[in-house]
């Protein structure tokens, strides 16, 4: 018996068909670019001046003999919504660390969130076993400050003028510390790459630190920064949902003039 | 390697519950299904709980060689471990002792020490801005003038006197917040969502890493 389209209807929940189509078609996308990239056809990355200022960033820093600080946001890794935002911040900590390691500078991770503590902990860790210098890794300098908004804040910006910070990466999910955060990271002296999906703190960051990574740009970090190909092949399926937006945007902004509303139906499938 | 160093166990772990949350989201799987989800997001919560403690030892190992060393300001870790262990103490769920979150010793330390220090310190923000804002208010480039322009115009939009002296100036700071700036705003919104969307599928299918151990 096949699968009528009663049944479907039955199983498939109303108001996220659309979104899970959108869904399947990114997917597989991603999955074909990552074979492809892994068969050694990488597509062309385009340079984003960011992620490249964090080397110069920590090359800086190293001269300088300052610490290197680096955080990846204060939301919570399980939260649905902004979570990724901190596993971006996390791919980023953990090259960060291994430069840190490779260049023998101090590096400090000031957490706000408990739950990502041993994950920070780990990567920070681990980048040093790599680098074979897992002696000069010091626990201490993880550092749980407060799970209370500004509480994180002020142990942050304390830390970072108490220890003469060099160079300030902050990639992750920011809210109303962001500018407090940069603004001391300038004072300081610092040199600051930030970078954030909340539009809301984009500006603040534009503003008051050297380079911004401004929303996608943070969650291709990681595979940007790893120069893995089938990593790099993966980002080729943004640049198709894109395409698909714009699409969907021009045809149904078209559909509208003449009194159409399909895609506005057809979205709420 | 040893089996619990491993990192296909994490990236397992990792695919077996994204995919108890994203499926039934999209399918329905039946009441069974749909309580083990539940059952899944209650356990980040037990988690969550068990890190306390994480974070306890994390603050005294870093606090408490502060106290006994001497260090320069050692006097706020002390203040610091001090009031960890109080707000602990007071939030006991003892009621009648007036102790928990609703009595009296917790909300007294609540409503003067915490929401005061919480709105002075969203207060700084304010400062913060207009430093920042000096900086950056400068017509370097193309960029920047505009930035420039636009910001003095909702300056002048926001501000009682702005308004008062050129009435215009409340529909064109309209304009630039809802046509310009929104267009800009789901652009990014767009592509953030769609780049959280690749993430997720890498963290799936095992190739994003970043946060296990930095992938090895």
């Amino acid at each position: 018996m096949g699968i009528t389209p009663l049944l479907l209807q039955q199983i498939l929940k109303s108001g996220r068909v659309s979104g899970m189509v959108f869904l399947l078609i990114i997917a597989v996308s991603a999955a074909y670019f990552i074979r492809r990239g892994k068969a050694g056809k990488v597509p062309y990355l385009r340079k984003v001046p960011g992620l490249d200022a964090i080397d110069e960033a920590i090359g800086r820093a190293t001269e300088m003999g300052r610490p290197v600080f680096c955080s990846h946001g204060i939301a919570s890794i399980a939260d649905a919504t902004y979570g990724p935002q901190t596993i971006a911040g996390l791919a980023v900590l953990g090259y960060v660390a291994q430069l840190c390691a490779k260049y023998g500078v101090r590096l400090i991770v000031p957490v706000r969130q408990l739950v990502v503590y041993p994950i920070a902990r780990e990567i920070v860790e681990n980048a040093y076993r790599m680098e074979g210098k897992l002696d000069q890794f010091r626990v201490e300098d993880i550092v749980y400050l407060s799970g209370w908004q500004f509480g994180y804040s002020m142990g942050y910006m304390s830390l970072m003028q108490r220890e003469k910070a060099g160079a300030n990466i902050m990639v992750g999910g920011y809210w109303a510390e962001s500018l407090q955060l940069a603004e001391v990271g300038y004072m300081v002296g610092a040199m600051q790459v930030s970078g954030t999906a909340n539009t809301h703190q984009i500006p603040f960051f534009v503003v008051a630190t050297d380079y911004t990574l401004i929303g996608e740009e943070i969650y291709a970090a990681g595979a940007y920064l790893s120069k893995d190909p089938a990593m790099i092949g993966s980002i080729v399926a943004q640049d198709i949902g894109k395409y698909i937006s714009i699409a969907l945007i021009l045809l149904g902004f078209v559909l509208l003039i003449f009194g159409n509303d399909y895609i506005i139906q057809m979205l709420r499938w | 390697m040893s089996l619990l160093r491993r990192v296909e166990i994490p990236i397992a772990i990792t695919i077996i519950f994204a995919l108890i949350q994203v499926i039934p989201y999209f399918v329905s799987m039946g009441p069974a299904v749909e309580a083990v989800q539940d059952k899944v997001v209650r356990w980040t919560l037990v988690v969550s709980t068990g890190a306390l403690l994480i974070g306890l030892t994390s603050l005294l190992l870093i606090h408490v060689p502060r106290v006994t060393r001497r260090r320069t300001h050692w006097e706020y870790s002390l203040l610091l471990i001090a009031f960890m262990f109080l707000m602990t103490i007071i939030g006991l769920p003892f009621p009648e002792l007036n102790l928990g979150l609703t009595g009296y010793w917790f909300r007294f330390f609540y409503n003067n020490v915490l929401t005061p220090l919480s709105a002075s310190l969203y207060a700084i923000i304010a400062f913060y801005i207009t430093s920042a804002a000096y900086r950056a208010f400068k017509a370097r480039s193309l960029e920047a003038a505009l930035l420039l322009i636009s910001g003095t115009i909702l300056v002048l939009r926001n501000a009682p006197l702005g308004t008062f002296l050129i009435p215009q100036i409340a529909d064109l700071g309209d304009w630039i917040f809802n046509i310009p700036n929104m267009a800009v705003n789901r652009a990014i919104m767009i592509g953030g969502g769609l780049g959280a969307m690749v993430l997720g599928i890498r963290v799936l299918l095992g190739y994003e890493r970043g946060y296990l151990r930095g992938g090895e």
